[in-house]
């Protein structure tokens, strides 16, 4: 079982895939912009993978990275970019994110990543 | 000429007899040569700022102011025409002078003035003693030391008194920190000058040296430019000639010209240095506010140029970001759809009918998901903005994938879907942009089910250490040879009326060449009408990425 926080602004995407994720047996918690996100991060336990969305009001997702990346603990939780925006591919290199997936959601692949960090 | 020309003129023709009969006073060699002589310099002033027009005046003035002294009329004559022309000289050679600047600001302009003031005074020093001695007012022995007054007297008229007006006029802005200053530094003058020229004071002091005045005459230059410098020297020459005349100071003599004549030669060195001491820090000043002020104007420069080159950026950026927002759109509420779909299919009541529904309208989505990338990409390609991904890939799982999302809309049309996988020769994985990849096999393949009525669609995938080549056949119509170039054309339907039942928009295989070309690679088409069309992709595989 993996615990999941998906960081996605959109209430009704964020909602349906919650709930596949978790029929599929994980967890899944919710933050609605990198500023709730950092603030969970900073309490309880890492998630064991992040799912990031980059075009969010307040706190974007690129600004949220760099935020993750200046403090060494959070740095190294494990995170994919979930992003509608072109080339989403080039973005989560520029933010040294491995893994990224577009919308809509390739859900095969996005299921054998989350089993990678359960 | 105008009342008012004839003001002017009257006016300097008044101050010009004046002054001559002052300077005259002052103990003239052979009555007419004195060492004193300013209206040198008031007529060389006039005649430089309000125009060489004004000429008569000096003629008249000098006339009067000679015959007034004594002189037969031919003599005066004489005199008053070498007076005219000296000014006449200097005036023409000042305006013929390059960049002369009247304000004397610049060693050049200074350069000029005392070259005009020498050439003139040598002249009008000439004419009149020539006119003296023609007239029998002055006998031979006695030209040289006539000569000599005259010239000495009328040099220091163009180098005291003519900077003294010309500096003055030039009005530089005032400069009211400087005024305390300038007043400490007069009253400094006067006082120095007082004792230096002044009677001697009991006991003789170091003060009472010619050089004590030196460091304030510099100060002065300095601090307040040329026209500092003018004032402060027509201040000293002054006080200076106004002690000697009443025999008293370092010049005092046994005859007041005897003094005067050494008095005289001091002051022209005086006023020489020091004009050119002025000159030098003006320039240097305005090399200063010069410099300032190309620096300010690099600088105003250098914004605009950052601000034009954020406009730019942010204008070349407002296109990028319209495609992305556009593409996130778009993107957004089909993603939050196909979710949903996917939560249906979860439904563990779902009859065979709600199933189909439910497979139906994932593949429509997935269409629709595709087109948009289709249509995005295209702009991409088009705007030149496509940013291609590469990573290292499996084809093998690319072409699965594809078949995989492709294979709902084969059952639906009934035709098969087969996989031809050679890989013994082709490399497990290269260097692509993966998603740009399938984009291509999922269109060539979407085509194909499209336009096949009945048989099979096979994917192929075959290749070397060179190159990877992905093949997409179908059993279909076919395309006519004639229309095998415009198939790659964007918005390029074939035989609308006939394939009026096909849905598309024509994007597909234009698209499908642009980001083909775009990974490296070409497509080629074979293709026999009623047999059917074989589209064959060919990427470089030396890369494994």
């Amino acid at each position: 079982m993996a615990r999941i926080l998906i960081v996605e602004d959109d209430i009704d995407f964020r909602e349906h895939l919650t709930a596949l994720i978790r029929a599929r047996g994980h967890e899944v918690e919710i933050a609605a912009d990198g500023e709730e996100a950092l603030l969970r991060l900073h309490v309880g336990e890492p998630p064991s993978l992040i799912l990031l969305d980059l075009m969010m009001p307040e706190m974007d997702g690129w600004t949220f990275r760099a935020r993750m990346l200046q403090e060494p603990k959070l740095a190294s939780i494990p995170i994919a970019v979930l992003s509608g925006v072109g080339s989403v591919g080039n973005e989560a290199e520029k933010l040294h994110i491995d893994h990224y997936l577009g919308k809509p959601v390739d859900l095969q692949a996005l299921y054998r990543l989350i089993e990678r960090y359960a | 000429m105008t009342p008012r020309r004839f003001a002017q003129m009257t006016a300097l023709a008044v101050t010009y007899v004046i002054v001559a009969r002052a300077g005259l006073l002052f103990d003239a060699e052979s009555g007419f040569a004195t060492l004193v002589w300013p209206p040198t310099g008031i007529a060389i002033a006039v005649l430089l700022i309000a125009g060489r027009w004004m000429w008569p005046a000096i003629l008249i003035g000098a006339f009067a102011a000679n015959v007034w002294t004594g002189a037969p009329i031919a003599v005066a004559s004489g005199i008053a025409i070498g007076n005219t022309l000296e000014a006449v000289i200097a005036v023409s050679i000042l305006q013929r002078w390059p960049r002369f600047e009247s304000a004397l600001v610049d060693v050049h302009s200074v350069g000029g003035l005392v070259t005009a003031a020498i050439v003139a005074t040598t002249t009008s020093a000439t004419i009149g003693v020539t006119s003296l001695f023609a007239g029998g007012v002055i006998a031979s022995p006695h030209l040289v030391e006539t000569w000599r007054a005259w010239w000495v007297g009328d040099l220091l008229g163009a180098l005291v008194v003519a900077p003294l007006i010309l500096t003055w006029r030039a009005g530089s802005p005032a400069r009211s920190l400087r005024s305390l200053e300038a007043l400490a530094a007069g009253v400094l003058l006067i006082a120095t000058s007082w004792l230096v020229f002044g009677p001697t004071l009991a006991p003789v002091g170091p003060f009472q040296q010619l050089y004590a005045v030196i460091p304030i005459l510099t100060w002065m230059a300095i601090r307040f430019g040329p026209r500092g410098a003018a004032t402060a020297t027509f201040v000293v020459a002054v006080i200076a000639i106004a002690a000697t005349s009443f025999s008293v100071g370092p010049f005092a003599r046994e005859t007041l010209r005897g003094g005067l004549m050494a008095l005289q030669v001091y002051v022209a060195f005086i006023a020489a240095t020091f004009i050119v001491v002025a000159a030098l820090a003006s320039e240097r000043a305005r090399a200063a506010r010069d410099a300032e002020q190309r620096r300010r104007e690099l600088e105003t420069a250098l914004q605009s140029m950052q601000v034009a080159r954020e406009h730019a950026e942010h204008a070349s950026g407002v296109k990028t970001d319209f495609l992305r927002l556009v593409s996130h759109e778009l993107r957004t509420p089909l993603a939050t759809l196909l979710l949903q779909v996917e939560r249906l299919k979860l439904e563990p009541d779902a009859d065979a009918d709600h199933r189909k529904l439910v497979t139906n309208m994932h593949a429509q989505g997935q269409r629709l998901h595709h087109l948009i990338d289709g249509l995005l990409d295209f702009a991409r390609i088009q705007s030149g903005r496509l940013e291609l991904h590469v990573e290292s890939a499996d084809p093998s799982r690319v072409v699965n994938d594809c078949a995989d999302e492709l294979r709902p809309l084969a059952e639906a049309n009934q035709l098969g879907l087969d996989l031809d996988l050679d890989t013994t020769a082709a490399p497990a994985r290269f260097a692509t942009d993966q998603r740009l990849l399938r984009l291509v096999v999922i269109n060539l393949a979407h085509n194909a089910l499209k336009f096949t009525p009945k048989g099979k669609v096979t994917i192929m995938l075959a290749g070397d250490a060179r190159e990877l080549r992905i093949t997409v056949r179908d059993t279909g119509r076919g395309i006519p040879l004639a229309d095998q170039q415009r198939v790659f054309e964007p918005f390029e339907l074939l035989d609308p009326v006939r394939n009026k039942h096909v849905p598309g928009v024509g994007l597909g295989l234009a698209l499908v060449h642009a980001i083909v070309t775009a990974l490296g690679g070409t497509i080629s088409l074979e293709s026999i009408v009623d047999q059917g069309s074989s589209f064959t992709v060919t990427l470089p595989s030396g890369n494994d990425g």
